[in-house]
C-alpha cells in the first residue's frame, strides 16, 4: 500500500503532504527533508527509486516540482518469502505510471499546474488526490472519473458558499 | 480578525528565514485559536483551511481538531468538505476526537447527497477506529449495492479499513465482495480487487473462498487485453494497466502454492509475457507484474524460464528504472531458479558498472546470491573491483559480504589469503575489524603460506600504508614472521612473481613509517611495537644477516615511546625494553616465540559464550585481539596453569575470556576469581547469584574496559609472565589511579610502596551506617599486591540495628577473601562495635585500582530491612 504522497519543491519546501500511516510531526518533517535531499541528489539518468527506511520512495520531477510516493520496502515484513505477499507487493512501474495519472489529472483540472496552484490552492489538490487514494490504496486513476465528481463538488460547494459569504 | 489563507500563504513565502516563518506562523496559530475560541463561525472553514497549511509545514495544528467536527456537522457541503479534509489530515486514529465524529459520519452515509455520502466513505476509509468500523460496516455495506459506481468503488476501499479493523467481518462479506467482480466500472473493478488481495494478505485462509473467481480473473484480464482502443481507459495504447496490474497481482495470491489455479493461468500468463507493448512505461509494468506473478505461482518450467528471460531482458534495457526492478526481482527468484538465473550473470555483473548506485547495490545483493563454489573466483573479483569504486558508506558492508563469500566457498587457502589481503589493501581502512583478525588467523593457520603472505604484506604496507585494517594485519604479520620475510619467495604459481628478500633495514623502515604514519593510531603503534619485540627474536635468528647497528636501531625504536603521554604505549615501550634487557635470555625465547597456530573452534567457543559481542565491531575486535596475543600465555605454559580459580564464581566475568588463555603462572592472583562473598550466611553456590545481583548494576566496575585498558590485556600476560620468573625485577611503576600524576619517565623506580602503613578510608556512609576500611599490606615485602581491610561499622544512630550483613565484589583481576563479621547486631551511637576483615590481593597492582562494590544489609529501628549498595574506589596508591 502507498504509504504517503509528497509534492517537494526544488528548494526542499512540502507543497502537499498526505500520509496514509501514522506518523508524528517532527517524524515527518525529518522525513520529507532527508527525502528531497535524496531526490535531489540524484540525476536524470538514475533510476527513480530509493530505498529509504523500510519504504520505498517512487518519485517523478514534473519541472520544479517532485512528485513523490512513499509505499512500503521490500524487507518491511521480513522477506522470507520469495515474491512474498507481506509488504513490498507494489508494482514500483505502476507507481510511477500512477504518479504521471496523478500529475495529469492535477493538470487538466488547473489547466497547465504549475506550483503556485497547488500551493495557493492545496485544499483542492487535497480533493483531487483523496478522490484518487484512499487509506493507502488506489481508488481510481481515470481523468474523466475523478475530475467529474469534483467539478459537481465544486458547482454545490460554489453555490452555496456564494450564499455564505454574503452572510458573512 | 485573521487574514484569508491567501495571505497567510504568501505571507509565509515572503519569509527570509526560518525564524521568520516560525514567527508569522505562531501570531496566525495564535489569532485561530482566538478565533476558535470566539466561535466565529463564518471563519471556521478558512481557519481551518489555514490549519492545513500549518500542519504541511510541520508546525502543531491539533487545535484544529474540534473545528473540524463541527464543520463535518453543518448542513453546508464546502463547510462539511473541508471538515473531513481537515479530519483526515490534522487527525489520527489515535486520537479520542474520533468517537466523538462517529455519530455525524453516520448520518452523512446515509445522507440523499452522492457527494456527502462519498466524503463520508473516504473518512471511514481513511480513518475508521475498530470502534467506528463495527459501528458503521452495515451503513457502509449498503453501499457496496449502490448503484452509483462512485459510491460502490469508495464502499470498497472504506470496507479494507473495516476489515483491517475487525477482521473478523469479513467472513459476512465474502459473498458480497466477490460479486464486485461483476461490475462493469474499472474503478470499482480496482478497487474490489485491492479488496480482495488485502483479505488474503490478511488472512490467507480466505485464499481458498477466493480461488473459484480465478476464472473470472482471468475473463477480465482476457477482456482488457483483446479490447482495443479504449478510449476512456487508454494509456500509451494499454487498456487500463492500473486495472492489469492488480488483476496479475491478484492472480499471484490466487495461484501461489495452488496448482489447478495455476494451471488455468499459464496460457494467459504466457499470452501477457509474449505480446505486452513494451515501448512504454505503463507496457513495462505490465510485464514486471506479469513476471512475478509467473516466478511466485506454480507455473510450468518453461513459462519460468521466459520469466527469467524477460528479466534478462529488462537488464539491457536503457531505462534505469526497468534494471531496477530486474535486479531486484531477479534476486527475489534466484534461491528457486538459480540456474536459469546463472545464464544472465555477465549482464547482472555488467550492473555493478553503471553510474547509479541503486542499480549497483541491487546488482551487488544479487551478486552475492549467485555466488557458488564454481564461479566464486571470477564474482568475487568483480566484487573486489566493484570495492574499489563503492560509496565510503557501502564499503564496510561490501567487506563483509565478500568476506562471508570467502569464508564459505574459498577454493583455496592460497586464495583465500590473497583475496582478504587484497580486500585489506582496498578498503582496509572502512572494513570491519574482525576481517583483519580472520585473515591473521587464516595466516596463522595456513603455514605453507606465511611466507608468500607476508611478503605480500609487506609490499603492500610499503606501497600504502593508510589502510588501517591492512596496517594492523600487515605489521602483525611482519613481527609473527619477520624472519621469513628476510628469506626470498620463489613464485608458487604462474599466476604469482617470485618476491626478493627483504633487508632488515627495510623492515625497520617500513615499520617506522607506520608509527609516524599522520593516520596512525594508538592501536597501530602498539602493534607495532609488539612486532618489535617479536622481531627482535625474529632477526637474532637469522643473525648472520643482521647486523648489530640494526638490533640497536631496533631497539632505539621500541624505546621510542618510553615517555610517551600515553600510558599504554609508555608501559609496553618500558616493559618490552625490560625483556630485551640482559638477564632474562631463559625466559625470553618463550615470551616472544612464534604462536602456535590459532584454534578456530576455540576462538568460535569463546565468542560464542558472549554472544553481546558480536554486535559491536569495536568490541569484538578487541575480543579477537586479546584472544590471538593471548594465545601466548597458552602456547608457552599450557601444563602450568595458574592455581585453579576458587568457588562457583569463576564464571562470573570469565577470566579467560578477558586474557584469551590460561592464565599466567606468576602472580597468582591474576588466575584467581574475581570475587568471593562472606558474611554471616551466604556461601558456595549461593555466591554467583548474589554476586551478580551486586554487579547487575554496574559491570563497569569489574572490568573497566575503556579502549586503552582493553588493548593492555593482550601484554599484561608478557608482563605478568616476566614478573614471575624474576621476582626481583622492579615491578611496573604505573598506576592507571587518575588522581596521580603519570610517573615520570626519569625515576623508573615505583614510587615507595606503603610498608606497613595504615591509611583509612570511609567506605560508606549513609543514613547513620558508615562503614571505615582500615587499610594495611600484613606483607608488602612478599606480596606487595595482598592488602587487609578491616571494616568498621559506626552506628551513629539512636536505635539498635540488627541482622547486619555485610558483602562485597571485586573485578577479575582482585582475589577476595571475607571473614565472617565479629557480629549482626550494632548498638546506638557507637563506633567500631561490629568489625569484619577482608582481605584482598589486586594482581594489577600498579596497572588498575582496587575498587570494591559493597551491600551492606541490615535491619533498622522498626523493623524495617534495608539493603544498600556502594562502590569503594578511593583506595589510596599502592593498593
Amino acid at each position: 500500500m502507498i504509504r504517503f504522497i509528497l509534492f517537494v519543491n526544488k528548494q526542499g519546501q512540502t507543497r502537499l503532504s498526505s500520509y496514509y500511516t501514522w506518523m508524528s510531526i517532527p517524524e515527518r518533517v525529518a522525513l520529507e527533508a532527508e527525502i528531497i535531499r535524496k531526490c535531489l541528489s540524484r540525476s536524470e539518468l538514475q533510476c527513480q527509486f530509493i530505498e529509504y527506511r523500510g519504504h520505498k520512495v517512487i518519485y517523478r520531477r514534473y519541472a520544479s516540482l517532485f512528485f513523490i510516493v512513499g509505499v512500503e520496502g521490500d524487507d518491511a515484513t521480513g522477506s522470507a518469502h520469495s515474491v512474498s505477499t507481506n509488504g513490498g507487493c507494489e508494482n514500483e512501474l505502476a507507481i510511477l505510471e500512477f504518479i504521471h495519472a496523478l500529475v495529469e489529472t492535477l493538470d487538466k483540472y488547473f489547466e497547465s499546474v504549475c506550483e503556485l496552484d497547488i500551493m495557493f490552492n492545496l485544499e483542492k489538490a487535497h480533493f483531487i488526490v483523496d478522490e484518487m487514494v484512499i487509506n493507502g490504496h488506489i481508488v481510481d486513476a481515470n481523468k474523466t472519473n475523478i475530475l467529474k465528481p469534483i467539478h459537481l463538488m465544486e458547482k454545490a460547494s460554489a453555490s452555496e458558499e456564494s450564499i455564505f459569504s454574503r452572510r458573512g | 480578525m485573521t487574514m484569508r489563507l491567501r495571505e497567510l500563504i504568501r505571507a509565509v513565502r515572503a519569509c527570509k528565514t526560518a525564524a521568520e516563518e516560525r514567527a508569522v506562523i505562531a501570531k496566525e496559530s495564535a489569532l485561530i485559536r482566538t478565533a476558535i475560541k470566539e466561535e466565529h463561525e463564518q471563519y471556521r472553514h478558512r481557519n481551518v483551511a489555514k490549519l492545513l497549511f500549518i500542519h504541511m509545514l510541520g508546525y502543531p495544528s491539533h487545535f484544529g481538531q474540534m473545528e473540524c467536527l463541527k464543520l463535518i456537522a453543518s448542513p453546508h457541503f464546502f463547510e462539511k468538505r473541508i471538515g473531513y479534509l481537515g479530519l483526515s489530515l490534522l487527525l489520527t486514529e489515535q486520537e479520542e476526537v474520533l468517537t466523538l465524529v462517529t455519530n455525524s459520519i453516520k448520518n452523512d452515509l446515509n445522507s440523499p447527497n452522492p457527494f456527502v455520502v462519498g466524503l463520508a466513505l473516504s473518512a471511514v476509509g481513511n480513518l475508521a477506529t475498530e470502534d467506528i468500523a463495527r459501528d458503521l460496516a452495515m451503513d457502509v455495506d449498503k453501499h457496496l449495492k449502490s448503484n452509483n459506481s462512485y459510491l460502490r468503488k469508495k464502499a470498497a476501499l472504506a470496507t479494507i479499513r473495516i476489515f483491517q479493523k475487525v477482521p473478523d467481518l469479513v467472513e459476512d462479506f465474502i459473498e458480497r465482495i466477490t460479486s464486485l467482480l461483476k461490475d462493469r466500472s474499472h474503478g470499482v473493478l480496482i478497487a474490489a480487487v485491492e479488496l480482495m488481495t488485502e483479505v488474503m494478505k490478511m488472512d490467507p485462509a480466505f485464499t481458498s473462498a477466493f480461488s473459484r473467481l480465478v476464472p473470472s480473473v482471468l475473463r477480465l484480464l482476457r477482456n482488457l487485453l483483446t479490447m482495443g482502443y479504449a478510449p476512456d481507459h487508454d494509456i500509451a495504447g494499454i487498456t487500463d494497466p492500473f486495472l492489469q496490474v492488480k488483476l496479475l497481482y491478484m492472480l499471484q495470491c490466487l495461484g501461489r502454492d495452488n496448482a489447478e489455479a495455476s494451471e488455468a493461468m499459464n496460457d494467459l500468463l504466457a499470452q501477457v509475457a509474449t505480446n505486452t507493448e513494451t515501448a512504454k512505461n505503463a507496457g513495462n509494468a505490465i510485464l514486471y507484474q506479469c513476471v512475478q506473478t509467473i516466478m511466485s505461482v506454480e507455473s510450468e518450467a518453461g513459462l519460468r524460464v521466459l520469466g527469467i528471460n524477460i528479466l534478462g531482458r529488462f537488464l539491457l534495457n536503457r531505462d534505469n528504472n526497468i534494471r531496477y526492478v530486474a535486479l531486484n526481482t531477479l534476486s527475489k527468484v534466484v534461491g528457486r531458479d538459480a540456474a536459469s538465473v546463472q545464464r544472465h550473470r555477465n549482464t547482472i555483473v555488467e550492473c555493478l558498472k553503471d553510474p547509479d548506485v541503486s542499480i549497483r547495490q541491487r546488482a551487488l545483493e544479487l551478486i552475492c546470491q549467485l555466488v557458488n563454489p564454481q564461479n566464486v573466483q571470477e564474482l568475487t573479483r568483480e566484487m573486489l573491483n566493484y570495492l574499489v569504486v563503492a560509496l565510503p558508506e557501502h564499503k564496510a558492508s561490501l567487506c563483509s559480504k565478500i568476506m562471508h563469500v570467502v569464508e564459505t566457498y574459498a577454493p583455496s587457502p592460497l586464495w583465500r589469503l590473497d583475496t582478504l589481503i587484497t580486500m585489506l589493501a582496498i578498503a582496509g581502512d572502512a572494513c570491519d575489524p574482525s576481517i583483519p583478525h580472520a585473515l591473521v588467523y587464516y595466516l596463522s593457520t595456513a603455514e605453507d603460506l606465511q611466507r608468500y603472505a607476508v611478503h605480500k604484506l609487506f609490499l603492500l604496507l610499503t606501497d600504502d600504508a593508510s589502510q588501517l585494517g591492512l596496517v594492523l594485519a600487515a605489521v602483525w604479520a611482519i613481527g609473527e614472521f619477520g624472519d621469513l620475510l628476510l628469506q626470498a619467495q620463489p613464485a608458487l604459481d604462474e599466476d604469482t612473481s617470485a618476491m626478493e628478500p627483504q633487508t632488515p633495514a627495510a623492515v625497520l623502515d617500513a615499520l617506522e613509517e607506520v608509527v609516524t604514519n599522520h593516520g596512525a593510531t594508538q592501536v597501530t603503534r602498539g602493534y607495532v611495537l609488539v612486532a618489535l619485540l617479536k622481531l627482535s627474536d625474529r632477526f637474532a635468528a637469522a643473525s648472520p644477516s643482521v647486523s648489530d647497528a640494526e638490533m640497536r636501531r631496533l631497539a632505539g625504536l621500541l624505546s621510542r615511546y618510553d615517555t610517551s603521554l600515553q600510558l599504554e604505549l609508555q608501559q609496553r615501550s618500558c616493559e618490552f625494553r625490560q625483556v630485551l634487557a640482559p638477564g632474562v635470555e631463559g625466559v625470553r625465547p618463550e615470551i616472544v616465540g612464534r604462536i602456535p597456530p590459532l584454534d578456530e573452534a576455540m576462538l568460535t567457543a569463546r565468542r560464542g559464550r558472549f554472544p553481546g559481542r558480536e554486535d559491536g565491531g569495536g568490541k569484538r575486535g578487541v575480543s579477537m585481539e586479546g584472544s590471538l596475543f593471548g594465545e601466548e600465555g597458552t602456547g608457552k605454559k599450557g601444563g602450568k596453569e595458574g592455581p585453579a580459580a576458587s568457588g562457583g564464581a569463576t564464571d562470573l566475568l570469565d577470566l579467560e575470556e578477558i586474557f584469551g588463555g590460561a592464565p599466567g603462572p606468576g602472580n597468582g592472583g591474576n588466575g584467581m576469581t574475581g570475587a568471593v562473598t562472606g558474611g554471616a550466611s551466604l556461601k558456595g553456590g549461593e555466591s554467583a547469584d548474589l554476586l551478580s545481583d551486586i554487579f547487575a548494576s554496574n559491570v563497569p566496575v569489574a572490568m573497566p574496559a575503556s579502549a586503552p585498558v582493553a588493548l593492555s590485556t593482550p601484554f599484561d600476560q608478557v608482563v605478568v609472565a616476566e614478573e614471575g620468573h624474576l621476582p626481583h625485577a622492579p615491578p611496573p611503576s604505573f598506576s592507571s589511579s587518575s588522581s596521580l600524576p603519570p610517573p615520570t619517565p626519569s625515576a623508573p623506580l615505583p614510587p615507595a610502596l606503603p610498608q606497613q602503613t595504615t591509611a583509612s578510608i570511609t567506605a560508606f556512609d549513609q543514613d547513620g551506617l558508615r562503614i571505615t576500611m582500615e587499610l594495611s599490606k600484613p606483607s608488602p615485602a612478599d606480596d606487595p599486591s595482598a592488602s587487609l581491610l578491616l571494616c568498621r561499622f559506626d552506628n551513629r544512630t539512636d536505635v539498635t540495628l540488627t541482622n547486619l550483613s555485610f558483602q562485597c565484589a571485586v573485578p577479575r583481576y582482585v582475589k577476595l577473601e571475607l571473614s565472617p563479621a565479629s557480629g549482626s547486631t550494632l548498638l546506638p551511637n557507637t563506633a567500631g562495635s561490629v568489625t569484619q576483615a577482608v582481605r584482598v590481593a589486586n594482581s594489577l597492582l600498579g596497572q588498575k585500582p582496587l575498587q570494591l562494590k559493597i551491600k551492606v544489609q541490615y535491619t533498622d529501628g522498626r523493623g524495617q530491612p534495608i539493603t544498600k549498595m556502594g562502590t569503594v574506589a578511593n583506595f589510596p596508591a599502592g593498593y
